[in-house]
């Protein structure tokens, strides 16, 4: 694309341009947007790039008044013969010098549009050993440029973890990470496996199924500008919640509501769907999971989980029969438990195991039934493959104990403390899960069983393999340790209530505040550890598996 | 690389002058003024044909959409400095320098904004010597020199040292008036070009007070479509005869929004000039009866116009389109703003943009 001046430099003895800043007024009838990325012609036959950070339209108005005084005192009516000087000034921030240069730019330097291969290093996008496409940015000019992340700061070992922030209902922070786990299994199929959780309805439940309606050109192009083929997930598994409801819905808990009957179906013949369940044996050694959100300042829980993994039990009958027992006085042999702690408990137990998942496994109909234990299915994960764990139709402190029990088994086998599974077996393993804020509430202060082991894995994740994809409507409220870790974060649209309440967003100029608020979907702020600005403004592709349509 | 004053004393100690450092000054600040009527001759007579009956002329209102035909629009500005002393034959005379500039912009039809047309707009440095420093002959070694040496370009002037009046004063006058022949010359190009017609005006800041350029006749008939208007005048200027005869003060206080004087005779050398006044704003808006008047000059170009005055139906049509230029106003920005026509403003805030800041002209000496 042919590159255009649009304008000159304006230096001022109150606004000089420095390393950091330009302002450049606008020729008429130029229009650009912020995030554009500009070139200046610099000293020693040089460019120096900028992105738009902010525009104004100034005149030469000594104040309202004198505008009110030039419509003939206030009369609306007024239809001026003169036009008032004016002109757009656009402030940008310097991102990057073709000769290295650190010079400011000088007044009246040539303002020009960008070529792509300069943008490309402006961003800082050259020289990535393993590329990993983030979408494009799209400039008000024309020009559209791929954007990548480097793997070894998305995926680990040099930083990892993503954060989409955002409110819901624009498709935009799903639709993202989907984008971007699909670009990893195009880009890193063989290194990498995928857990996604699904929490809305029919999302994630058919990924590996085409769209309903064939992705048009224009999207199709949009794949192909990201350098990706539109293509769906390949080697998607599913695990369902387990429930005794034979018919349509094939042992699973899922709402047939939100899935369709001959895409279950079909993930049962080709042997891709299963039915997760907890059997006593297993929930004895998670319980702390279940009982993740509960206050526990005596420790009295930490020690009633200690003789709960002593209890002899072969069903959830007898096991509740046995926590019954300790409940009556004088029933416990010799532990400083007191009967009224195991009542609570048991209130508990009795309100958190009620759900169909709790069931013994199966003898009869085993093939039927499809049932699987969580964490076996995490270990049979192997890379280039996707695990979607329905948890939409569970309450939150189920999903919370799914959520824990999927990271705590990973975190295992990473650590070598599994011994069915050796920790390359599982190549990086990817964990994306929305709500966040529901796993590390920002307002847990320790103690929570599920927020220390996303902080463990956040925190270590890096060098461990382990990697999570999150995101939540508030960053405010989700924990700063998890947020903090994170060295790709991705801003969609939210309000500007949430953007006073948030610290993170409080270092961000107001005209990019301005902009979080009015992002369209498809598009939203992406920072990046190893980029040389602060965000860029990503559009991503049109989501290529089937959603709508998936239910009933 | 040699400063000015370096180069100057190397040509003139031969002679046995000096040029000797002093404070250098911006003398626009105290003494600036936008013109002077001093030099007005009198008006005695109603100048418009058909004469009107009334001291004051309703001008009627045209439709937004009809096209100004106020199309160019010239002005003239200058900065003057005292830059250093001359030493000679026992006399202590000030070298005047200064920055003019005059510049033509044009706005079009529908057009937003106006812009500069280049080609009629000039801009020079000026030095202003003492008649008694330099003979008319060295003027131009003296600038080759300066050019070559100081790599500036600068023009030399010469003023006359006149014994009553002070030498700074008069060089300044010399460097007005050398603006003021740029600004002729402007008009004769634009004139020569055929770009001033019936359709398209000039309007020219501040009176039509133009002598004779050197070398170039004036031709008073390239001035047909010349308007001069001017933000301020004097008051006290007398029009009339008789019982008629009346201060300029007096009949503007009563002029309506939208009103305007007969037109006055007054003479320039031997050129006939009319001249009105129109109130451009609503005197219940101002702080004095004389804010927001403008005073309007032209030249009556044949001898029809020069014996019966000017046609009163051009001048309503002039006064109208003028009329229209109230808005916008350089409020806040100018205190002449009432009486200011936008675009001359902008004529104006272009030439003092062009021009050098204060800082680097004086760091040239």
């Amino acid at each position: 694309m042919e590159t255009k001046t649009i304008g000159k430099i304006t230096a001022t003895e109150n606004k000089p341009t420095t390393y950091n800043t330009i302002r450049f007024w606008l020729a008429e009838n130029e229009d650009i947007r912020i995030f554009d990325v500009v070139r200046v012609r610099h000293i020693k036959d040089s460019y120096t790039y900028a992105i738009v950070r902010d525009l104004q339209f100034i005149t030469d108005s000594a104040g309202h008044l004198a505008n009110y005084v030039s419509s003939d005192f206030g009369d609306v009516a007024a239809t001026p013969v003169n036009k008032r000087l004016g002109t757009t000034i656009a402030e940008a921030e310097v991102l990057y010098n073709s000769k290295d240069i650190e010079m400011p730019v000088r007044d009246s330097a040539s303002v020009e549009t960008a070529d792509a291969e300069g943008v490309r290093k402006a961003l800082g996008l050259l020289g990535f050993k393993n590329p990993i496409p983030a979408g494009y940015i799209s400039m008000s000019y024309g020009l559209e440029v791929p954007i990548e992340v480097e793997a070894k700061y998305l995926v680990g070992p040099e930083g990892a973890h993503l954060n989409i922030a955002g409110i819901s209902g624009l498709a935009t922070k799903t639709s993202y990470a989907m984008f971007l786990l699909n670009a990893l299994q195009q880009r890193m199929g063989d290194k990498a496996s995928m857990i996604l959780l699904n929490v809305k309805g029919s999302d994630l439940l058919a990924i590996d199924e085409v769209p309903k309606n064939p992705l048009s050109e224009a999207q199709t192009a949009e794949w192909k500008r990201c350098g990706l083929e539109p293509t769906p997930f390949r080697n998607a598994k599913y695990l369902y919640p387990y429930a005794q409801k034979r018919a349509q819905a094939m042992f699973s808990n899922t709402s047939l509501a939100n899935l369709r009957g001959d895409i279950l179906t079909k993930q049962h013949a080709e042997n891709r769907a299963f039915n997760y369940f907890y059997d006593v044996e297993t929930m004895k050694e998670k319980m702390a999971m279940l009982l993740a959100d509960v206050d526990d300042p005596t420790n009295t829980l930490e020690q009633m989980y200690d003789q709960i993994r002593g209890i002899q039990a072969s069903s959830w009958d007898a096991f509740r029969a046995e926590i019954e027992r300790r409940t009556k006085p004088g029933q416990q042999s010799g532990n400083s438990i007191p009967p009224q702690s195991w009542r609570k408990f048991r209130r508990f137990l009795q309100t958190r195991t009620s759900n169909p998942l709790f069931v013994e496994r199966s003898l009869t109909n085993a093939k039927e039934r499809r049932q699987k234990l969580v964490a076996d299915a995490v270990r049979e994960l192997r890379p280039g493959e996707v695990l979607v764990v329905d948890i939409e139709p569970l309450p939150d402190y189920l999903q919370c104990l799914i959520v824990g029990d999927i990271i705590s088994t990973i975190r295992n086998i990473k650590l070598g403390e599994d011994d069915q599974v050796e920790p390359s077996d599982l190549g990086k393993v990817i964990v994306f899960a929305d709500e966040l804020n529901k796993y590390a509430p920002k307002s847990d202060t320790g103690g929570r069983s599920l927020t220390n082991v996303l902080l463990e894995v956040t925190e270590r994740g890096r060098s461990l393999g382990v990697i999570m994809f999150g995101a939540e409507q508030f960053r405010s409220a989700v924990h700063d340790r998890i947020l903090g870790n994170c060295s790709t974060n991705a801003y969609g649209r939210t309000s500007p209530v949430e953007m006073a309440k948030c610290p993170d967003y409080r270092y961000f100029p107001d005209s990019h505040k301005a902009s979080i608020t009015r992002l369209e979907q498809g598009s939203l702020l992406l920072q990046h550890a190893v980029f040389k600005t602060h965000l860029i403004k990503v559009r991503f592709p049109f989501p290529c598996y089937l959603k709508e349509d998936v239910a009933q | 690389m040699k400063s000015i004053v370096q180069v100057i004393n190397e040509t003139i100690r031969p002679a046995g002058a000096e040029c000797l450092p002093c404070d250098r000054v911006n003398l626009d600040y105290e003494r600036y003024a936008e013109y002077r009527d001093s030099d007005e001759h009198r008006a005695s007579e109603v100048f418009e044909n058909p004469s009107p009956n009334s001291r004051t002329i309703r001008i009627a209102d045209i439709g937004d959409g009809i096209p100004s035909i106020l199309c160019y629009f010239l002005d003239g500005s200058r900065r003057t400095y005292k830059m250093a002393d001359l030493l000679v034959r026992g006399r202590y005379l000030p070298l005047i320098a200064g920055q003019v500039g005059v510049a033509v912009v044009f706005r079009d039809t529908g057009a937003d904004q106006v812009k500069p047309v280049r080609d009629f707009c000039s801009f020079r440095n000026v030095l202003a010597f003492p008649d008694q420093v330099t003979a008319p002959e060295d003027l131009d070694p003296l600038s080759r020199r300066i050019r070559t040496e100081s790599r500036c370009a600068f023009e030399l002037l010469r003023y006359t040292v006149k014994e009553d009046r002070d030498p700074v004063d008069l060089g300044i006058a010399k460097i007005m008036s050398f603006m003021a022949n740029l600004e002729l010359d402007a008009v004769h190009r634009l004139s020569d070009m055929r770009l001033l017609q019936n359709s398209s005006l000039l309007v020219k800041d501040g009176p039509l007070r133009y002598k004779n350029i050197k070398g170039r006749g004036f031709d008073v008939t390239q001035f047909r479509n010349v308007l001069g208007v001017s933000k301020t005048f004097r008051p006290s200027f007398t029009v009339g005869t008789g019982r008629s005869k009346r201060d300029v003060g007096a009949i503007t206080a009563g002029l309506g929004m939208g009103e305007r004087t007969p037109v006055f005779k007054t003479v320039e050398e031997d050129r006939f000039i009319g001249m009105w006044y129109l109130r451009i704003r609503p005197q219940s808006k101002m702080t004095n009866p004389l804010q927001g008047i403008i005073k309007v000059e032209c030249y009556a170009i044949d001898d029809r116009e020069a014996q019966d005055g000017l046609d009163a139906e051009r001048v309503n049509t002039i006064s109208v389109h003028l009329l229209r230029e109230r808005n916008v106003t350089p409020y806040g920005q100018d205190l002449r703003w009432a009486s200011h026509i936008y675009p001359v403003f902008e004529t104006e805030s272009f030439i003092k943009a062009s021009m050098l800041s204060d800082t680097c002209f004086k760091a040239l000496f």
